[in-house]
């Protein structure tokens, strides 16, 4: 990250340019100030959530045109004003454009933004009586908080109170962004950008969260509209085409889009590159696809990717871990050091009693479920219940739809027919962020953690989501004592408390797979689905894997646990009760011993020793 | 109408090569429109050349798809700067492709300045005229429609039938899968991409005879060619058919009909057919 | 004593001012003469642009060889004219950075509105190629001093639809127009019909289409020229899209019973062949035709020139540049006289511009004194009659601005309203 040193030089010498240097190059900043708030915008969109948009322009040519109705027909020179107007209008257009286009992802999204953009083109050449069409509006000079500074020309306005006025407005600009980036919907956003799916499931409503940054982005991109018109004096359609969209674009990968200083600089270089190159050259067009190809292909990070060590964003700052902790799973330590582990006893149960001694409540039921995909049946009438302090294991050949059966009980997919209640509750296909919300929680068979995040950020998520401060967007996660001690306890117990601030893909696979399982566990589910919690795993881990999960189970108080095992050592292991799937149908479901002795199960799924 | 249909005609051939690149290999191409610009300049130069050669001003037709086809060498060289972006995020494909769109703009400036370039109108008129109805026209706007039409065949008939065309939709479904049984990879995108650029070159130079070659064409119609996308549904060729159809005709419609609308009316079909019909109107699921 | 920031700016910037223009130091007679050109180097106007280059460059090298301008050479600075917000800026480089003398250029209205106050506020004088419309001249810059603009383009218009009536009264019953949909466009088929209508030609508009610019399929505009069948069309196209709209709409069979107005195709003549361009059509020439009859030997000289060079028939942008290069150097002559010093201040300078008339290309051109510029304009009726596959006219009409322009300070609609019968 850029240090503190570097930041209040260039600050000053940005002050300085007005006073020191050239008249003209001074007028060349305020483009920059004008780009960077915009660009500010467009990385909260692109670099922080992962959506690319390629009608950002619109925005800019939006407050462009507020400034310029306000200033030439309405006769409001205001500037603060002007602002604001543009970042309202720039909310109101964003909303429902956002709707629109959140829906989509990548490509998709690339596409719509691109032919809205266009389409917004369009409208400001054709309603020419409102807009002026190819003409253009006037932006007449505005007032500064209210002061003319009529004595100074333009030239000396631009490059006096002007110029300081955008810079300020920068650098607030700047600021706010700060602290939505490191807010709990910030840390939502980047999840979000990392895997949108598990974000899903650690309770980040990604379709609102998207919006709510498209929105965030397009009143940037408004404010930065109005920085750019004063100077032009001018608001003209070709703002809006989507090859300025495509500039913008350009100026954020130049500078990196995965550094908060990215667009600034970005935008900063391009401006001062493409002035020099236009009077070089009328080729300057090729140069600069030039330039953007050897970016894009040889320094996708930008030239903040250049400098910085790590080339993503820093993990947010949180203290270090205490000394002591707590709950550290010996079994671990037991089994990295080379030794083979103990055989398993049998499992007590989640509370220390035996389950079968006690009537608990039905949590989770699934009544007479039926799933077709066309003409394959998956699921064929499956009924079964679990209760408050099971651990129930699923077992079945592969086919025998294990995978649909935890998906359905999860409300991930809707079935074809039957019921799924949780806690008395229907939640078929109710989705991720509700089932989480309602105390349910799953992993997946493929190891799904968040790259890019840091072990304490991809936990952060599920606890912020779990506390409901997900909306926060100003607020100073790193500043958050409850967040950061329930990140740090639950790390402990899972063993990952002394890597906190290792990024996920850089966690071997075991680890990775404890982080995933955590992650889900820091939501405190009542209920949680494990899509074979162990595969993936060499053997030697995967008896100290699901020590951890039992026993931080027990910590954290999850009443019930259901998994999808292949093997069956853990699975006669752990399970209080197991159920056989075949062909979509339930063959058994019963306790371990029992299913031992049942042929047909050992026949199918469980095989003998030869 | 029968105006219409031209147009579709042409835009289904730009369209068609995006579709192709889009559904194997996930890039959204936006320089499509600058191979269709290629492909005009290029095109005006071969047939000027072939017909200062001496060679019959019927046979143009067949020096345009030539000189298509000739174009499309570019393809290879091309595909080798995007391929090591490959299995990068999305967003970095499609901004190399904007900075191809930079790059062409500029190449075709330098080689063939910004005047328009067009054949003279013997050229055009070379086959006559029909009369369909109270409409006279070319006959030539008939062969590029047929064109396109026979084109259209040869695309469903190579992909469904061919090995090629088995290999290409089985790469397209899933890369890994393809990849582990043995399929080359880098040879399938060389391939594929290049049919791209042919049909956009291809596009270009067969609408040449009716129209001009002028500056920035290319970055004009990529809006047109999204719209198609959008309209079809991405990576479907289905798609670049029927979203091409209705574009051209849509507008074709707009012009007798309410001629003031013209400008806006591509957008509120994408609009309109983005809020009825998200995924488009022959999306594939896999994309 | 303390000067605030804002006061030394102030003087920074009259410093800067004054350095520019002044009492020339000796110095100054070797120093070359910086002349600034915006000129449009991509998309539709890059052609125009082109031609206005060469016919800059055409002055620049005569005067030049004569010695300069007071002895001092010219000194071309060329910059892109591309959107306003990226012209502003390399006008404002121009004048602050490279601290060129004058500053030419500029084709597009939306970048001439965005430039008009610039060259005001940055104080350097501003002689414009092209790009004057009705609002241009009447809302935006009602009494510029650094800004002198081009010809009301409506010009173009007015002279067609005057030739109109006098060849057409009688014959035609129903107008059809196609124009391209923006400001030029529109304010062309407004006038036209404003014109038709006080001229009493008695015609019914019974259909107006509205390509955008840079459109270059014309089928189903044709094909709905011909199902409203008008007696004639009347098109303000100057770009490539003439041309194509001519060979659609005779490949489609409507240049055989309809007349075309053409107010703006000599731009492109080379490209309006023969083979689809009906004769008896009203093309217009802008204010510079290749052949006129009443040329003068520096046409003659630049026609040459311009074919040997670039293999090419000039057109009308290169005047528009041209004058303002001569009319420039006309414009310091006689205020250095005037003023009995080797260099004139800028305020000078534009008095003398003010009502000048030079002998540009394409014969007398001046500025008025608001900064409108005067000159003739060129039309007539195509003919296959001459030596090029191209359409050329005959006879030629020349008709001066005093005619088809509206006077300073009145509006084109009143200006129409009111002329007498």
């Amino acid at each position: 990250m850029i240090g503190r040193g570097a930041l209040f030089v260039a600050l000053l010498a940005v002050a300085v340019v007005p006073l020191a240097g050239p008249v003209y190059y001074a007028t060349l900043m305020l483009p920059f100030f004008a780009y960077g708030v915009a660009l500010l915008g467009l990385n909260l969109l692109f670099g922080y959530t992962g959506l690319l948009s390629f009608g950002h322009a619109l925005f800019v040519a939006l407050g462009a045109y507020t400034a310029a109705a306000l200033t030439s027909a309405f006769a409001v020179l205001h500037l603060e004003v002007a602002l604001t107007t543009a970042a309202v209008v720039g909310a109101a257009i964003a909303l429902p454009t956002g709707l629109l286009c959140v829906r989509y992802v990548r490509i998709y999204f690339g596409v719509l933004t691109l032919a809205l953009g266009m389409l917004f083109y369009s409208f400001l050449f054709k309603f020419y009586h409102l807009t002026g069409g190819d003409e253009g509006m006037r932006v007449l000079r505005p007032t500064l908080l209210g002061q003319a500074f009529s004595s100074l020309d333009k030239v000396a306005f631009l490059t006096g109170p002007y110029y300081y006025y955008a810079l300020g407005l920068l650098m607030l600009a700047a600021l706010a962004m700060w602290r939505v980036v490191g807010s709990p919907f910030g840390l939502g956003l980047r999840a979000i950008r990392e895997n949108p799916d598990k974000a899903a499931f650690l309770g980040v409503d990604v379709r609102r969260a998207r919006l709510a940054a498209f929105v965030i982005a397009g009143i940037y991109g408004a404010v930065g509209g109005v920085l750019l018109a004063v100077p032009t004096g001018l608001a003209d359609p070709l703002l809006a085409y989507w090859t300025h969209s495509g500039n913008l674009v350009f100026m954020l990968l130049l500078g990196g889009f995965a550094h908060f200083f990215g667009p600034v600089v970005g935008a900063f270089v391009f401006i001062f590159l493409q002035d020099q190159v236009m009077s070089l050259t009328q080729y300057w067009r090729f140069v600069f696809g030039a330039v953007l190809a050897v970016v894009v292909i040889f320094f996708p990070r930008g030239l903040m990717g250049l400098f910085s060590s790590e080339g993503g964003f820093a993990p947010l700052p949180m203290p270090p871990p205490g000394n002591r902790l707590r709950g550290q799973s010996p079994r671990i330590d037991h089994i990295r050091g080379g030794e083979t582990p103990p055989p398993i006893p049998p499992h007590q149960g989640l509370r220390g009693q035996s389950p079968r001694s006690k009537v608990s409540s039905t949590l989770l039921e699934a009544v007479d479920v039926r799933k077709r995909y066309g003409d394959v049946v998956a699921l064929d009438g499956v009924s079964l219940a679990l209760h408050e302090g099971e651990f129930v294991s699923i077992i079945g050949p592969n086919g025998a739809g294990k995978t649909t059966l935890v998906n359905v009980l999860s409300g991930l997919t809707p079935p074809s027919a039957g019921r799924i209640l949780f806690k008395g509750a229907a939640i078929a296909g109710v989705g991720p962020v509700t089932l989480s919300r309602l105390g349910m929680a799953r992993t997946f068979q493929l190891v799904n953690v968040f790259p890019g995040l840091s072990v304490a950020d991809t936990l952060a998520v599920a606890v912020v989501s779990r506390l409901g401060r997900g909306h926060r967007v100003l607020a100073a996660l790193s500043r958050d004592g409850e967040v950061r001690a329930e990140v740090e306890a639950v790390a402990a117990l899972f063993g990952l408390g002394d890597r906190l601030e290792r990024l996920a893909r850089t966690l071997p696979q075991g680890d990775k797979k404890l982080l995933d399982v955590a992650s889900a566990f820091a939501l405190h589910p009542e209920v949680i689905l494990l899509d074979e919690p162990t595969s993936g795993v060499s053997t030697r881990d995967k008896h100290a894997i699901m020590e951890v999960l039992v026993g931080a189970a027990a910590r954290i108080g999850i009443k019930t646990i259901v998994q999808v095992e292949h093997d069956m050592d853990i699975v006669f292991g752990y399970s209080h009760r197991i159920v056989a799937l075949h062909a979509g149908r339930v063959l058994a479901d019963a306790p371990p011993d029992v299913i031992r002795a049942d042929e047909a199960v050992v026949a199918t799924v469980i095989g003998k020793r030869a | 109408m029968l105006g219409g249909v031209f147009h579709a005609a042409v835009l289904f051939l730009v369209a068609a090569g995006l579709q192709l690149v889009f559904g194997v290999q996930k890039i959204l191409n936006l320089a499509c429109g600058s191979f269709y610009a290629l492909g005009a300049y290029f095109g005006v130069s071969a047939v000027s050349w072939a017909l200062a050669m001496g060679v019959p001003a019927v046979l143009f037709p067949v020096v345009l798809i030539l000189s298509g086809l000739l174009l499309a060498v570019i393809g290879p060289p091309v595909e080798r700067l995007l391929r090591p972006i490959y299995d990068r995020d999305e967003s970095f494909q499609i901004l190399l492709t904007f900075a191809l769109v930079l790059m062409f703009e500029d190449v075709i400036r330098f080689f063939w300045g910004t005047a328009p370039h067009q054949l003279g109108g013997a050229v055009y008129l070379v086959y006559g005229q029909v009369k369909v109805g109270a409409v006279t026209i070319p006959v030539y706007n008939l062969v590029v429609i047929a064109a396109s039409a026979v084109i259209a065949a040869l695309m469903g008939w190579l992909l469904a039938r061919t090995r090629f065309g088995r290999i290409v939709r089985a790469v397209a479904e899933n890369r890994r899968m393809a990849e582990a049984l043995g399929v080359d990879r880098a040879r399938v995108y060389s391939r594929v991409f290049t049919l791209g650029v042919a049909l956009g070159t291809v596009g270009g130079a067969l609408v040449i005879p009716a129209t001009a070659a002028v500056n920035e064409m290319g970055i004009e119609l990529i809006v047109e060619a999204f719209a198609v996308v959008v309209i079809g549904g991405l990576g479907s060729m289905r798609g670049a058919f029927a979203g091409a159809l209705v574009v051209g005709v849509l507008k074709a419609v707009a012009i007798a009909t309410w001629p003031e609308l013209e400008l806006l009316a591509i957008y509120v079909i994408v609009i309109g057919v983005l809020v009825l019909r998200p995924a488009g109107l022959f999306a594939r699921a896999a994309a | 004593m303390t000067t605030t920031r804002r006061d030394f700016l102030k003087l920074a910037a009259g410093a800067a001012a004054a350095s520019r223009l002044d009492t020339a130091p000796a110095r100054a007679q070797a120093a070359p003469l910086r002349v600034g050109v915006l000129a449009a180097k991509a998309g539709v106007t890059a052609p125009v642009g082109e031609s206005g280059l060469r016919g800059t460059q055409f002055a620049v090298d005569r005067i030049n060889a004569g010695g300069g301008i007071l002895g001092r050479r010219i000194e071309l600075v060329v910059e892109e004219e591309s959107n306003p917000k990226d012209t502003v800026e390399r006008f404002r480089k121009l004048a602050l950075q490279t601290k060129v003398d004058v500053i030419t250029g500029v084709v597009s209205t939306g970048v001439g509105l965005a430039i008009g106050p610039v060259a005001e506020e940055l104080r350097t004088i501003w002689l414009a190629w092209d790009g004057t419309t009705q609002k241009g001249v009447e809302e935006t810059m009602p009494k510029p001093k650094y800004s002198f603009r081009s010809v009301d383009n409506e010009a173009e218009a007015v002279m067609a639809s005057i030739l109109a009536a006098r060849h057409f009264r009688g014959k035609i019953k129903t107008v059809a127009g196609i124009n391209n949909d923006y400001s030029y466009g529109r304010d062309n088929w407004a006038a036209f019909l404003a014109i038709m209508k006080k001229l009493g030609m008695g015609v019914t508009p019974v259909l107006d289409l509205w390509p955008k610019l840079g459109e270059t399929n014309f089928t189903s505009h044709v094909a709905a020229l011909g199902q409203a069948k008008p007696d004639l069309v009347f098109c303000s196209f100057w770009s490539g899209d003439a041309p194509i709209l001519l060979k659609q709409a005779h490949a489609a069979g409507l240049t055989a019973g309809t007349r075309f107005v053409l107010t703006t195709a000599g731009g492109v003549h080379e490209s309006m062949k023969k083979a689809f361009t009906p004769e008896a059509a009203i093309m217009g020439y802008n204010s510079m035709y290749f052949e006129a009859p009443n040329a003068g030997p520096l046409l003659k000289d630049f026609v040459r020139w311009h074919q040997e060079r670039f293999k090419e028939w000039p057109s009308y942008e290169s005047d528009h540049a041209y004058f303002t290069i001569v009319a420039y150097r006309a414009a310091v002559e006689k205020a250095a006289k005037a003023a009995g010093s080797q260099w004139p201040s800028t305020d000078q300078i534009i008095a003398a511009l003010e009502g000048i008339e030079v002998e540009s290309l394409s014969g007398r051109r001046g500025y008025r004194a608001d900064h409108i510029m005067e000159c003739q304009f060129f039309q007539g009726l195509t003919t296959h009659k001459n030596t090029y596959d191209f359409v050329t006219i005959d006879p030629v009409e020349v008709m001066s601005t005093k005619q088809i322009q509206k006077p300073s300070g009145m509006g084109l609609y009143d200006w129409i309203n009111s002329w007498k019968a």
